[in-house]
């Protein structure tokens, strides 16, 4: 490991260990496609600490690669606040980097143009986001492929670059949207565990969006479950279980069927909200016809 | 180009400007040349504002429809990575469109050049095309029309393959 790496990856921190570093207060977003009005997200508070790993978990389409993206200042809240470090997120900051689902690698650029990126949009100079994107790739293991074009790469190996990307600029807030769902479960599976070994090493806050329950229980400090649509905050779930973590040790399986149980009740009792006002409606119909 | 870009941007822009441009652009070329030529009268102007005007319609199309292609998560990179406006456009737009661009401009290429020879014909401007059709009527001289027609072909096989051919095999390295 080169001079470079330490310091591309080191995060300047006031010392605190357990210091507010990303702020949700009643966050509502709204869509107004008319004549619709859906509330995708609904009066959303939490906080996550430097250094924490959180894993917003819920059912499909229930907002929450939203609340990713106006973390990531892509997107802006209908109503509340989101604040990084104490001050308000309007725009994409600096210190917040995002990993994507379906990669986003840019296709004409080579495996290193592409961990560049983000040095290079910031005027770092040429010799210096070289040699950081050259161990960042080392560290995914991808320093032989530094001169492919993405159409070259497996899937796993794009969101290895995706991953090289995102810590080049060498971030505090690592934001994953669904980063592991377009990956065959295989290479997902050693791509977490570097995740959760990069995590340990450089103490970066990273915040995953999944629907990948046994993934989140992998690598979270804490989950995150969102209700269905307009989702809230069902619960905030701690993981204190020892890292590496197994899939087959008991707390482990307690915390899956724990947050399980909760999804799956939040899944029926919106089913039955559904059913009702199809029953309702059918009932107007009738009425109706009645008259 | 850069109306082509913005429209390509802009959705409300699109829908009012390309109805338009399609109707100008299914306006026979050689109609307008004769119109041109007896409005303006005949001379280089005219044969270089006819070629242009049918030059702009293959790039502005392939433009705009390479515009409205560009995944919207490349927008979201280089919003992440707080690229500015220009950069923007000159590391994520442009190269994204840079395919598409290519084969507007070869299409372009190829119409303005047919369009050109045609002008020289019928408004008679001084040119490779007049001089092919003085040689192969008035003149009477059929080698030097044959030979001029086979210069103009190989000139356009020329500037293609030593300019778009090569770009394109560039393009071919990286697209899917």
């Amino acid at each position: 490991m080169t001079a470079h790496f330490s310091s591309g990856l080191k995060t300047e921190s006031n010392g605190g260990v357990n210091e507010l570093h990303v702020e949700l207060s009643n966050v509502t977003k709204i869509y107004e496609e008319p004549p619709e009005v859906i509330t995708a997200l609904h009066n959303i508070s939490f906080q996550v600490n430097e250094g924490e790993f959180l894993c917003i978990v819920g059912p499909s389409g229930c907002g929450k690669s939203t609340l990713l993206r106006m973390i990531a200042g892509l997107d802006s809240p209908s109503s509340g606040e989101i604040r990084f470090r104490g001050s308000l997120v309007t725009s994409p900051h600096p210190k917040i980097s995002m990993v994507f689902q379906a990669f986003a690698l840019l296709p004409w650029r080579t495996v290193l143009q592409n961990v560049e990126f983000g040095l290079e949009v910031q005027g770092t100079s040429k010799a210096r986001r070289e040699a950081i994107a050259r161990d960042l790739l080392e560290m995914v293991g991808l320093k032989e492929s530094a001169k492919l074009f993405p159409k070259q790469l497996s899937g796993g190996m794009k969101q290895r670059v995706g991953i090289a990307r995102a810590l080049a600029i060498d971030p505090e807030v690592v934001l994953m949207d669904e980063a592991f769902s377009a990956i065959d479960e295989f290479t997902a599976e050693s791509l977490r565990e570097e995740v959760a070994e990069i995590h340990s090493k450089t103490k970066k806050t990273f915040l995953l969006v999944t629907h990948n329950l046994p993934e989140a229980i992998e690598l979270a400090d804490r989950i995150l479950v969102l209700s269905t649509r307009p989702a809230r905050i069902k619960s905030i779930v701690p993981v204190e279980i020892e890292r590496p973590r197994s899939p087959t040790a008991t707390e482990f399986v307690a915390i899956h069927r724990d947050i399980y149980s909760l999804l799956k009740e939040e899944l029926e009792s919106s089913i039955m909200r559904h059913r009702l006002s199809e029953l309702k409606e059918l009932q107007n119909l009738r009425d109706i016809e009645d008259r | 180009m850069p109306v082509a870009l913005l429209v390509g941007s802009k959705t409300q822009l699109d829908e009012a400007i390309t109805p338009i441009i399609m109707l100008i652009g299914a306006l026979p070329d050689l109609a307008i040349l004769t119109l041109l030529v007896t409005v303006v009268g005949r001379g280089n102007v005219v044969a270089v504002a006819i070629s242009a005007f049918s030059a702009f319609f293959p790039t502005y199309f392939t433009i705009r429809q390479g515009v409205k292609e560009i995944p919207v998560d490349y927008f979201h990179v280089a919003s992440v990575f707080n690229a500015g406006r220009f950069q923007t456009f000159t590391k994520m737009i442009l190269p994204s469109i840079f395919p598409n661009m290519l084969t507007g401009l070869r299409l372009s290429f190829e119409f303005s050049w047919n369009v050109l020879l045609a002008v020289e014909i019928i408004a008679s401007v001084a040119g490779i095309g007049s001089f092919i059709s003085i040689a192969l009527g008035p003149a009477h001289t059929l080698t030097f029309g044959l030979a001029a027609i086979m210069t103009v072909g190989l000139i356009t096989v020329i500037i293609d393959r030593a300019f778009f051919e090569r770009l394109e095999n560039r393009v071919k390295r990286w697209r899917e």
